[in-house]
């Protein structure tokens, strides 16, 4: 799980900019804006599409917090705002079918890295469903438990182990194609 | 392929570094919605807060029960003026009013103490069919009164020969003619403290 550094002192900052407080509001910005931006990217394989989506969890967010109660970590708050806010961007676009593609052009083109696993990896985690995708990304990414990625996708425990399970299988399958590069 | 396979594979996904501009634009329309969203503390209340209220909460209730054992049969004046006279001593200066209705009791009490110092105490029924409202309280202070599901504000004022008038937001009656609200007809009568 990627802890943000110092994250007993985040609740401290989130009490903080709730009264007003622009500087904890800054501090807050810059611990959670490269997670968010990191797990949009990871959800939608786009580095600019991920800059918007993170740009539009934040403002939420910011928007929100007065309505954090705590009743989970402030992690798993802002981390449901990023799920459902990519969720709904890849509703609207109804991109699962072109996602493969373009993520794999994208690694292709060059810029993010040579190796052609990369792209073979980006093409396979963008032809899976969303939810699949959402489910692996949130526990092997970002290294959520079971139960803390049910709670952020609002499921149930088991339906995201079975999603896991099911993305797993998809992607051995399609890593395993020995007809892809 | 083994899942430690697809794990090695997985994690050679990197994140394409983070771009300076696209941050600094998302800092700032994150800082305009921060500076446009009021301050909201969220601290839970504290355990201490909380025994406060609950300690209140059960004052009110259990004085809402004596109430409606004392007032459950039958209200006589002497009744109604016993309890105006109790409830004005828990809240002096704040008791608007005590709404008696369908066996409920309810306190209207105003945040602060009231400005009006009269203590001339009165008794208002409100009828609807079997439906009977009561509102006890005091003349000048407005006390506020769900009548068919809406708040109705009414002051009455007892005036110097000893007749009662009452005035509502979009009326005033004098006791010269029936008067409904919200379908209740109103009638009144002053109380001896």
């Amino acid at each position: 799980m990627v802890v943000p550094p110092k994250d007993i002192e985040t609740e401290e900052l989130v009490s903080l900019a709730q009264g007003g407080d622009p500087a904890a509001f800054n501090e807050l910005f810059e611990r959670f804006y490269p997670m968010i931006y990191a797990f949009c990217y990871r959800a939608c394989l786009h580095t600019a599409q991920a800059q918007d989506l993170a740009q539009e969890t934040l403002i939420k967010a910011t928007r929100s917090l007065g309505t954090y109660r705590r009743d989970s970590s402030f992690k798993s708050w802002v981390y449901q705002i990023a799920t459902n806010t990519t969720r709904d961007w890849l509703r609207k676009q109804a991109r699962e079918e072109r996602l493969a593609e373009a993520a794999a052009d994208q690694w292709i083109a060059g810029s993010q890295g040579p190796e052609p696993e990369h792209a073979r990896l980006a093409e396979a985690l963008g032809g899976l469903p969303d939810d699949l995708r959402l489910a692996i990304v949130l526990t092997f990414y970002e290294g959520m438990s079971h139960a803390e990625a049910a709670r952020t996708l609002g499921c149930a425990e088991t339906t995201v182990s079975w999603r896991i399970f099911r993305a797993k299988q998809k992607l051995k399958h399609f890593l395993s194609r020995e007809d892809r590069p | 392929m083994k899942d430690t396979d697809l794990h090695r594979l997985m994690g050679k996904l990197t994140v394409p570094p983070l771009d300076e501009a696209a941050r600094e634009k998302a800092r700032y329309r994150a800082a305009v919605a921060f500076a446009n969203s009021p301050a909201t503390p969220a601290h839970e209340p504290s355990p201490i807060r909380w025994r406060k209220y609950a300690a209140v909460a059960m004052a009110v209730l259990f004085i809402a029960m004596g109430l409606w054992v004392t007032l459950r049969p039958h209200s006589a004046p002497n009744a109604d003026a016993q309890l105006l006279a109790e409830m004005e001593k828990l809240f002096p200066g704040q008791l608007d009013g005590v709404i008696c209705s369908n066996g409920n009791v309810d306190l209207d009490i105003a945040q602060r103490t009231s400005g009006a110092n009269s203590k001339q105490a009165l008794a208002l029924t409100l009828r609807r069919g079997k439906q009977i409202v009561r509102v006890l309280g005091f003349s000048g202070r407005e006390v506020r009164v769900k009548l068919g599901g809406k708040l109705c504000a009414l002051e009455p004022l007892v005036t110097g020969d000893g007749k009662i008038i009452v005035q509502g937001t979009d009326f005033v009656w004098t006791g010269s003619q029936p008067i409904h609200i919200a379908g209740y007809q109103l009638e009144a009568r002053t109380l001896s403290l």
